[in-house]
């Protein structure tokens, strides 16, 4: 028998059932999930600071040294590639990663390291050529400079046997140097 | 190229450098690292043009100073080897330059 009494009850017990069931949907929303680490910024600043590094083997006299300039550019540009994505993900996708504020100190040191460099690579570089200095089977220009005790010493002297008991010299090794030490 | 000094002496090079500082200078830098190599002074860089390796304004206060460059020259003031380093940081090496001297033979 289908009172109005039972049909208003069925219609509150479906009303609570469907209340309970949207605060349960509401409380599983509340905490967000766990943001990605941003290693960029990281990975970039170590890189950064590698590139810096390798101006240590210049000071050490081995083969390789003329590769070095070319390894501390390469290291600084992977380096820019990474603090570009590091900073890019810190700002803009902030809700995906967390430490946003380290992400972008860290990315601002990385840049400036990373430009040092650069600008070391590009200013090393800022020489004149040499094309028109003496080639392999020209002849060396004369010349008579002071040396340290104000000594004139002529290019025609320095292939003069320095005394009786030792032999000429077979070669003189000119070595120009920038100066200003 | 102190330490190798004894090396190129044994073959018979006399190893000398050039550049624009003032012979006290150059003296103080010599006293202070052990050099015994000689050192000379071209202070208007007029040899320095002479082997046109002018980097003009290139020092400190825009003075006029060389580029680095080595030349290894035999009796005959021929030039038998040489080096100019597009990047100021990387050096020229004692046994590069003592490698070019055993070709002289």
């Amino acid at each position: 028998m289908h009172d109005i009494a039972s049909e208003a009850v069925d219609v509150t017990q479906i009303e609570h059932i469907q209340a309970t069931r949207f605060l349960l949907h509401c409380g599983s929303m509340s905490a967000p999930p766990q943001r990605r680490w941003n290693g960029d910024p990281l990975w970039g600043f170590l890189l950064a600071l590698t590139a810096l590094a390798v101006n240590a083997g210049f000071f050490v006299p081995t083969a390789v040294q003329a590769a070095l300039p070319w390894v501390s550019l390469l290291l600084a540009v992977t380096a820019l590639v990474f603090v570009i994505r590091g900073l890019r993900r810190a700002l803009v996708q902030s809700r995906i990663y967390r430490r946003k504020a380290l992400s972008i100190v860290l990315g601002v040191v990385t840049l400036v390291l990373a430009g040092l460099s650069i600008v070391a690579f590009y200013g090393a570089r800022l020489l004149p050529g040499a094309a028109i200095a003496p080639q392999v089977g020209q002849t060396a220009p004369d010349f008579t400079l002071a040396d340290t005790h104000g000594r004139p010493v002529s290019l025609d002297s320095l292939f003069a046997a320095a005394d009786s008991s030792t032999p000429a010299p077979k070669a003189v090794l000119l070595i120009f140097y920038r100066g200003y030490w | 190229m102190e330490k190798r000094l004894a090396e190129f002496k044994a073959a018979g090079v006399v190893p000398v450098a050039i550049c624009v500082d003032a012979p006290q200078v150059s003296l103080n830098l010599s006293q202070k690292a052990g050099y015994t190599f000689p050192i000379l002074s071209d202070p208007d860089a007029a040899v320095i043009r002479r082997y046109h390796l002018l980097h003009a304004a290139g020092g400190p206060d825009g003075h006029d100073i060389a580029r680095p460059a080595e030349f290894l020259v035999d009796s005959g003031k021929i030039v038998r080897w040489n080096n100019f380093t597009e990047d100021i940081r990387v050096r020229a090496r004692a046994d590069e330059m003592l490698a070019a001297v055993q070709r002289l033979r």
